[in-house]
């Protein structure tokens, strides 16, 4: 009746055997009981707890006979009249021994009996168990300690998302932490005095990795109480036991504020290199169109002036070369600025009043702001003064005005208004015309760029915004403009870093 | 008598290449417009008179008001309405690849030419005609 253990997982059952390392062991009085019991239960003269090894039958405790182990093919059971074996099983299906009731005279069990006989089976496999000290103490231990000390939040939740576990990576104090257990997100909020659309936000989480048993990912900022963002990578995943039910989530997060303060910088860099680059293709077409238009001029007249025989026609040549050169030279200069404005990138800032160093730039057009009658009018108020190199403040506000006289419509009196607004601590500085203005729509991407001229105009040389451009850009700032044909334009130049106290 | 347009806004370039085209040779009469918006102006009000049209036109790209590629844009439309056929080549100081490569994607552009447009390649282009 000794139910053999089947061979088909001979090589498992022996694993699982070995690994409790029961086999030749000594005397148990834990084991003794359970096989004096088995005896009382079913009133039977003889017990024994028994273990199949490989190749034997070894009795690990004895009762109403004497016996330390036996052949596989063990032939006990056909010598009592009554004999009944109920296995030993691990990990469900595993059959290691037996614990065997026998008697000399015929006997059916009840069924109390036999469940009697069935806890006591399972109470062998407990106890064998919780003979083994590393499951006992250390591996509990063991998975603790790496999931406590482990640089990653973890959380566990049970179907209800209620908390089942959390390590201190998830949350610090040890009070908390115990609070929570049983809890849900609600609960916590409520005992930490929370926003309860942390714990909506949450729930809505848990509900779509419950509903859709999929993983999800997300990344999450906060600030934390001193002012830094840190930015977690979290990630939810749900956990189903074997019938497929929905038993738990487990979530992670883990802390990427590095990460991405790191890709933040790359993109800042890329984005000054794309910049840069920009920069050097507009340099090289400068030198393109307004350079070498210049020389070939100049290489054609010299040509022009060598084959001629006439003086006259030789004066007028020559007379014609010194334009180009004029030309040549200011283009020239302007370039060689620009590269300077490039390299200084230690220029020293100052605190400036807007409207002193308004006055200089208007002083230096005293003359065209008179021929032309323009009204000018100036409000600083909001932001009165920047923090900015002399220089360049003076060629911007130079370059800026001189633009609207040049390009002021013949059918109405210039006027030019000039502000200053405070905006997320920079400055932006508008210079609102009423003049010819540009279309946009034509000349959006060349407005800024060195030779470019828009206008039928004999001042045009498109130098100067170029210049301005370049001037803003050295210091972090920015520039731009709207327009409308006929209707006038508005630059406005951003100059950032202007933490000041007004 | 051959006409010739030279779409350009450098005066002293206007004028050296004026020179070198009526060195090579004298029947050829040279219509000077500073920029794109004149050319096409012009163009629009004559398409149908053959006496008045161009023969060749040397278009700079880089002007004022409207540039040698807005100019062409318009040109495009306005060119199958002609009375009579003409050659349009781009004359620039530019030596940027992708400017000459535009310009090869425009069926109507003969050539690219670099400045200046010297005696020589004049010539040639007389010849084709």
């Amino acid at each position: 009746m000794i139910n053999a253990p089947s061979l088909d997982n001979e090589a498992d059952r022996i694993d699982a055997l070995y690994v409790l390392e029961i086999l030749d062991t000594g005397i148990e009085q834990e084991f003794d009981n359970i096989v004096k019991l088995a005896s009382i239960i079913s009133h039977a003269p003889v017990s024994t707890l028994t273990f199949v090894d490989r190749e034997r039958i070894w009795y690990k405790s004895t009762l109403g006979i004497e016996c330390v182990q036996t052949p596989r093919d063990n032939s006990a059971a056909a010598k009592y009249p009554f004999f009944i074996a109920i296995p030993i099983v691990v990990n469900k299906n595993l059959v290691i021994g037996h614990l065997s009731v026998a008697g000399y005279e015929k006997a059916t069990l009840t069924p109390e009996q036999n469940d009697g006989l069935t806890l006591l089976a399972e109470q062998v496999v407990t106890l064998l168990q919780m003979r083994m000290p590393v499951i006992n103490n250390s591996i509990k231990e063991f998975y603790e300690s790496i999931l406590n000390n482990i640089p990653t939040d973890i959380v566990v939740f049970d179907a209800d998302h209620k908390y089942l576990f959390a390590n201190p990576g998830a949350i610090k104090n040890e009070e908390y932490r115990k609070y929570i257990i049983g809890k849900d997100d609600f609960e916590y909020g409520a005992y930490r005095n929370r926003d309860p659309k942390i714990a909506e936000g949450r729930r809505a989480r848990f509900l779509e990795v419950k509903n859709s048993g999929k993983a999800i990912g997300w990344e999450e900022s906060q600030t934390s109480p001193d002012g830094k963002v840190i930015t977690f990578l979290r990630r939810m995943f749900p956990m189903h036991d074997e019938q497929g039910n929905f038993i738990m989530v487990i979530g992670f997060g883990v802390d990427i504020s590095e990460r991405k303060s790191l890709e933040e910088k790359q993109s800042q860099i890329m984005e000054r290199l794309a910049i840069q680059n920009t920069q050097l293709i507009d340099f090289c077409n400068v030198v393109s169109h307004n350079l070498r238009g210049p020389l070939i001029n100049m290489a054609m007249l010299t040509e022009f002036i060598k084959e001629s025989e006439d003086t006259a026609e030789q004066k007028l040549l020559v007379s014609k070369l010194e334009p180009v050169i004029e030309s040549l030279k200011s283009t020239f200069n302007e370039l060689v600025e620009s590269i300077q404005i490039r390299q200084d990138n230690n220029v020293k800032s100052d605190n400036l009043n807007l409207a002193a160093c308004l006055q200089e730039a208007l002083d230096g057009l005293f003359r065209e702001i008179k021929k032309t009658r323009a009204k000018i009018s100036v409000d600083f108020e909001e932001a009165p003064a920047i923090l900015y190199p002399h220089k360049y403040l003076a060629s911007i506000f130079y370059n800026l005005i001189s633009n609207a006289i040049k390009y002021q419509s013949p059918d109405r009196r210039l006027s030019v208004n000039l502000s200053s607004k405070i905006k997320e601590g920079n400055v932006v500085l508008t210079v609102q015309d009423n003049g010819l203005g540009i279309d946009l729509s034509k000349h959006k991407d060349n407005i800024f760029k060195i030779g470019k001229v828009f206008h039928r105009h004999p001042d045009a040389k498109g130098l100067g915004l170029f210049m301005t451009k370049t001037q803003v850009e050295a210091m972090g700032g920015k520039i731009w403009v709207e327009s409308l044909p006929d209707q006038g334009s508005i630059f406005s130049v951003e100059f950032v870093n202007q933490n000041m106290n007004w | 008598m051959k006409k010739v347009y030279l779409i350009d806004d450098d005066d002293i370039y206007v004028f050296l290449t004026t020179k070198t085209i009526l060195r090579v040779r004298e029947d050829v009469d040279v219509e000077v417009f500073s920029d794109g918006l004149k050319a096409i102006t012009h163009l629009k009000k004559i398409r149908d008179q053959s006496a008045l049209l161009p023969d060749v036109i040397f278009l700079d790209l880089n002007m004022p008001v409207m540039d040698g590629w807005e100019f062409l844009k318009e040109y495009e439309e306005l060119a199958p309405s002609f009375a009579k056929k003409n050659e349009l080549y781009i004359v620039s100081s530019s030596i940027s690849p992708h400017e000459m490569e535009r310009s090869k994607g425009i069926p109507l552009v003969a050539d690219f030419i670099i400045k200046p447009l010297v005696k020589e390649k004049f010539m040639e282009i007389l010849e084709k005609m």
